[in-house]
């Protein structure tokens, strides 16, 4: 006589009188009832499973300490709720940051910038020194960072909305 | 269905409010799911309060990240299951080592079992537990999940971060395995 296998045993065990359980066994399928009819073996082990299953669904015992909640509550940090600046969120201001710098380095004469926010500095040697360094960028240079900036925006567009959205319940 | 998801919208609301009663309320309602898992996975006690600890912490300052995909239990179960595992990989502790396998082989014999003997069993909740004990972390976990807790497979494998088939078979393994344990117990052969 052919047996029925373990997990055929499980399902069925679980398939009756454990209704909240998943057990797949399709109702009304007699090629397990008629084979149980007659074999005692896995009947037996049927009921065995059975018992072990209304044994596991006790809770197993263990406690926490009385004031449990607040101790978690006592450790909690201030301002728990307040929205951090996350990482995305640098992300984007840094892709955001270098766009701007990347139209303002193309579209528009930077030694005038510099002029308007001489006071700010204390000598000229400050001033002279960065006109020099923009100086040298080339153009291509400047429509560089522009579309480096974008392209980091799309980097952290993507991560944010592709790539986390995975991982996020 | 809908009552529920407005319950736990509601919930974490409250707790994103900085409500004290909410705080208090969420711990309460999901001690039960958080200690089945860190008290299956960790062997410790004295580490079991204090992962508790940090898992409610880690959850309610994560909270406003949960975007109610799922069910909050299942969040906090991840969040749980998680902490749990880089609590034993900071141990070095195998989550499915190899076990002891002392128990017999299964007996057979024909015959029902009476109501009465089925009673009797549940008075053997204790080797139960003593045997569940015996089995690696992973299993205990997802016999935990299951049979306690009633969380459907797609939960414990959205929780464990594995295939739905693979939670069935380990599962069926761990059931089975159990049972082998158990053959060893008088009152369980007698059923």
């Amino acid at each position: 006589m052919n047996h029925l296998t373990d997990r055929d045993i499980q399902e069925y065990a679980e398939g009756h009188g454990f209704r909240h359980l998943e057990g797949d066994f399709p109702e009304g399928n007699t090629k397990f009832t008629d084979h149980l009819a007659v074999c005692g073996r896995c009947r037996k082990e049927v009921d065995q499973y059975r018992a072990l299953f209304h044994a596991l669904e006790r809770s197993p015992g263990w406690e926490l300490s009385g004031n449990f909640a607040k101790t978690v509550i006592g450790h909690l940090p201030r301002n728990v709720n307040s929205r951090r600046f996350t990482m995305n969120n640098y992300s984007l201001a840094i892709s955001i940051i270098v766009i701007i710098a990347g139209v303002l380095a193309y579209f528009i004469d930077i030694s005038l910038l510099l002029d308007f926010f001489s006071p700010v500095f204390p000598g000229n040697f400050k001033l002279n020194f960065m006109s020099d360094i923009i100086a040298f960028i080339p153009v291509r240079g400047k429509f560089h960072l522009f579309t480096g900036g974008i392209m980091l925006l799309f980097v952290a567009v993507f991560d944010y909305y592709i790539l986390q959205r995975k991982y996020r319940l | 269905m809908t009552e529920h998801i407005d319950a736990e919208k509601q919930l974490v609301n409250g707790i994103l409010a900085g409500n004290k009663d909410a705080y208090e309320l969420f711990i309460e309602r999901y001690t039960g799911l958080v200690g089945h898992i860190v008290f299956r996975m960790v062997d410790n006690p004295a580490d079991r309060e204090d992962l508790c600890q940090d898992i409610f912490i880690k959850s309610i300052v994560n909270l406003k990240d949960f975007r109610f995909r799922s069910q909050l239990s299942t969040w906090i179960g991840r969040i749980a299951y998680n902490c749990c595992i880089n609590y034993m990989k900071k141990l070095k502790l195998p989550l499915l080592d190899d076990m002891n396998s002392e128990y017999g082989a299964v007996e057979h014999s024909a015959g029902n079992p009476a109501p009465d003997q089925i009673a009797e069993f549940n008075e053997t909740a204790r080797q139960v537990e003593r045997s569940i004990m015996r089995l690696p972390g992973l299993y205990r976990t997802i016999v935990t999940l299951y049979h306690v807790d009633e969380m459907s497979y797609k939960q414990i494998a959205e929780i464990m971060q594995m295939p739905v088939g693979t939670v069935k078979s380990c599962l069926f393994r761990a059931r089975k395995r159990l049972k082998s344990l158990l053959t060893g117990n008088k009152q369980f052969q007698e059923i």
